[in-house]
């Protein structure tokens, strides 16, 4: 049972990829990769996890009260911004590709081989 | 090191485990802002169940504002082009 | 002097600011001087804090964390020379690109500058962090503002996928990153480096450590383009302007290897894992791989762009070989190779605004009155190949000597005949465009591009001597006295884990070594005969590829190299699956 949100978390970043390498278009890919991120938020939640231990905020609680790990919640939330920046970003490029070459299906561009 | 889990919260595991791939098998872009947002939404109860309530809170803004607007944009200028 | 560590980072950053706050308040002179007064500023505290890390090292905890009792809350920046000397080439290759980009760049120069900006001080950070979280920040940093570099003025520039491909895959690369700290976290609670480095001491290594050492090395391999993670290079290099490619191929790409080199040697190292033969063998498959499809390219910065694949996988064989003095040839190579490749690139910048176009065949013989460009693209190639006391020879000769002595002497030749085939390329193209030599047609290389440079100024003098700076410095490295010593103290400080732990979780300073010598590293005959032999293939190849063109099936491999971004998803899967089983198989 323990192992359950490592297993799922895997699963989620499976999916994911699968989803960006059968991905006919940028827009589509780019929310693949967020699910892929997704991923990451499940692993580093779950990691701080204590059972039965509170939000690590400590106004108005007795002293040596359970709590779970602060530390990944920091990381998830700095990882929640980045990936907003990152998919904003990607965005914009497929945008770009999409007024230069007419298409955002990444098998339709194949200008770059060899 | 790992915790054992309440059932709510292998609940809410296994809700985000079937979004994922609902997410990634919706094709239309369209169609996919809106089971995002829902997966989004499972997302966020899973942090307040696993005791990040403050996570939840930024998350709940990416997910219903800030990853629909920047895709339906991107769609809008797509279509427009079209 | 530990004052001066957040300095690389804060003040490119502050110039950042205040180029885009000042744009349309100030001067536009006055705000090129800032982004180049920033960048030259930031080299040279990369030299000073090389010169304080031979002397004792520092350490800057932010806000005043310091560690107690070797656990480790705040946040550290830790000096060593190589990430300092990482920060001076990073601060000197930026300046010289944005004097460039003052000539070569026609419209939105501000956006650049910032971007350039953003980008040196991210890399910065990351060359001094102590902290595995923070590491993968700076990363994502400097990826951020790499993606949005190579899109600038991409309208102008011919297939743009390939700047959707880099972010793609290195967003990905991140993303195993991350998880991989992740899992680090879970098995020691510690994001410090030296602390992780302590938690896994003494244990036997198993499955979990092995995944998340996986996961990070095939996030950063995935930035440092090594085979089979490598695909997305030659795509962005072709699409980004020339002084940014200077800077992706001087620092962004072989950041990562330092990223490897550093978490292997401060925290993985300890758990026992032997990482070492598979390294060596990725990276002469990534010399060849790179050498060949150099080779095979006609697009001058996919040329240059699978030369770096090339060299990155000689310095990732000379850190396989996890000795200081393969660390050391690595370093010396990233060196000259950094500020070879970097000069290459711009001097592609000046064929392209003299002549608008980039292509081997259509520019036959129409450069023929360029005579200084035409040394110093030689120079530059002559340079990569190592010629005996020249460019790459030393970092080599250092490889060779180390690879000797770890008992894999296998490895060395196939390194000097991948970079004497990356080479050959170089000379190819140069005899072709500056002396018109050879045939105009070749069915070898890859079909052409379809590309519309934009119509730019003519005034190249200045662009050249850009050029000419970085690969005349190149071409010198070999012959620095003293190089050779200190860069092999600067491999036994990253390889001293148990000295760096005690350093930054201590506080005991770093032993002073005593005064090292400025001698010149004769190296040994081998390598001098080794140096020959490639520079005589490299010719050869060269010749041949003009007059006598092969005909070898290459097809299956350009068809590899398919521009689609989820064939290379694909490759960075397959890849974190080949190390991690490796590593899982040879755990002791």
């Amino acid at each position: 049972m323990s192992f359950l949100p490592y297993a799922i978390a895997a699963w989620i970043c499976l999916v994911g990829l699968y989803g960006i390498v059968t991905s006919r278009n940028l827009i589509h890919l780019a929310v693949c990769l967020t699910v892929t991120q997704s991923s990451t938020y499940l692993l580093l939640l779950s990691i701080g996890y204590v059972r039965g231990g509170g939000p690590p905020i400590f106004a108005g609680v007795a002293l040596g009260t359970t709590a779970v790990d602060p530390v990944v919640q920091a990381l998830t939330l700095t990882d929640i911004v980045v990936s907003v920046t990152v998919i904003a970003l990607i965005l914009a490029l497929a945008l770009d590709v999409h007024h230069t070459s007419g298409t955002i299906d990444p098998d339709e561009m194949g200008e770059l081989s060899g | 090191m790992i915790a054992t889990l309440a059932p709510l919260q292998s609940l809410v595991l296994v809700l985000a485990a079937l979004g994922a791939p609902a997410v990634v098998l919706t094709r239309d872009p369209l169609r996919m802002i809106f089971v995002n947002g829902l997966y989004g939404l499972v997302l966020v109860v899973l942090f307040v169940v696993f005791g990040a309530p403050d996570v939840a809170l930024s998350m709940l803004v990416v997910t219903t504002v800030a990853y629909p607007l920047v895709i339906l944009i991107a769609v809008a200028r797509v279509r427009d082009r079209e | 002097m530990s004052w001066m560590l957040p300095l690389p980072v804060v003040v490119p950053l502050l110039a950042a600011a205040v180029v885009v706050a000042g744009d349309r308040l100030l001067p536009g002179r006055l705000l090129d001087a800032v982004g180049i007064g920033a960048a030259a500023s930031v080299c040279a505290l990369g030299i000073a804090l090389m010169l304080v890390s031979e002397r004792g090292g520092a350490v800057q905890w932010f806000g005043g964390w310091r560690p107690h009792a070797g656990l480790a809350i705040g946040i550290a920046f830790v000096d060593d020379p190589f990430g300092a000397g990482m920060i001076a080439l990073a601060g000197a290759i930026v300046c010289v690109a944005l004097l460039y980009s003052l000539t070569y760049l026609t419209e939105a120069a501000r956006l650049f500058d910032t971007l350039m900006l953003v980008c040196l001080g991210a890399l910065c950070g990351f060359a001094v962090s102590g902290d595995l979280f923070n590491l993968f920040v700076w990363l994502e940093l400097a990826g951020v503002a790499a993606y949005a570099l190579t899109g600038f003025e991409m309208r102008d520039i011919g297939p743009l996928q390939g700047s959707v491909n880099f972010a793609i895959t290195n967003t990905l690369g991140g993303y195993l990153v991350l998880t991989g700290l992740a899992l680090t976290y879970a098995r020691t609670g510690a994001l410090n480096l030296a602390q992780i480095g302590r938690a896994l001491a003494g244990h036997r290594p198993d499955g979990l450590v092995v995944v998340a050492f996986t996961l990070i090395a095939a996030g950063f391999l995935c930035k440092a383009a090594v085979v089979p993670f490598h695909f997305w290079l030659a795509d962005a290099y072709a699409v980004a302007p020339a002084p940014v490619c200077a800077v992706f191929a001087g620092v962004m790409t072989d950041i990562g290897l330092l990223g490897v080199a550093r978490v292997y040697w401060t925290a993985f190292s300890a758990a026992g894992l032997h990482i070492g033969g598979l390294l060596v063998v990725l990276g002469v498959v990534s010399a060849l791989l790179g050498g060949t499809m150099a080779y095979l390219q006609r697009h001058l910065k996919r040329m240059l762009a699978y030369s770096v694949v090339c060299h990155i996988g000689i310095m990732l064989a000379g850190i396989g070989l996890l000795s200081p003095r393969g660390v050391a040839g690595a370093a010396d190579m990233l060196l000259a190779h950094g500020l070879a490749t970097a000069g290459l690139f711009l001097a592609v910048g000046v064929v392209v605004a003299r002549l608008r176009s980039v292509d081997e065949l259509h520019l036959h013989g129409r450069a023929a009155g360029m005579h200084a460009l035409a040394v110093v693209w030689t120079l530059g190639a002559l340079a990569l190949v190592g010629v005996p006391y020249l460019g790459d020879y030393l970092g080599h000769a250092e490889i060779d000597a180390a690879a000797n002595a770890a008992g894999r002497a296998w490895a060395p030749p196939f390194l000097w005949i991948a970079g004497a085939l990356a080479s050959a390329a170089l000379l190819r193209a140069g005899a072709r465009i500056f002396l018109g030599a050879g045939r105009r047609h070749d069915p070898l290389l890859s079909p052409e591009m379809k590309e519309t440079p934009p119509r730019r100024g003519t005034r190249t003098r200045p662009l050249l001597a850009g050029s000419g700076l970085l690969v005349g410095l190149a071409a010198l490295v070999s012959v620095v006295p003293g190089l050779a010593s200190r860069s092999e103290y600067g491999g036994e400080r990253l390889v001293g884990r148990a000295a760096y732990a005690a350093h930054v979780l201590d506080g005991v300073p770093v032993a002073r070594v005593p005064r090292l010598p400025f001698s010149l590293e004769a190296g040994s005959g081998e390598s001098v005969l080794y140096g020959l032999g490639a520079t005589f293939l490299a010719a050869l190849l060269a010749w041949i590829g003009l007059y006598r063109p092969l005909r070898i099936p290459v097809g299956g491999l350009k068809a590899l190299h398919s521009g689609v971004v989820g064939d290379y998803v694909m490759w960075v899967v397959v890849g974190t699956a080949l190390l991690g089983g490796v590593w899982a198989v040879t755990m002791r």
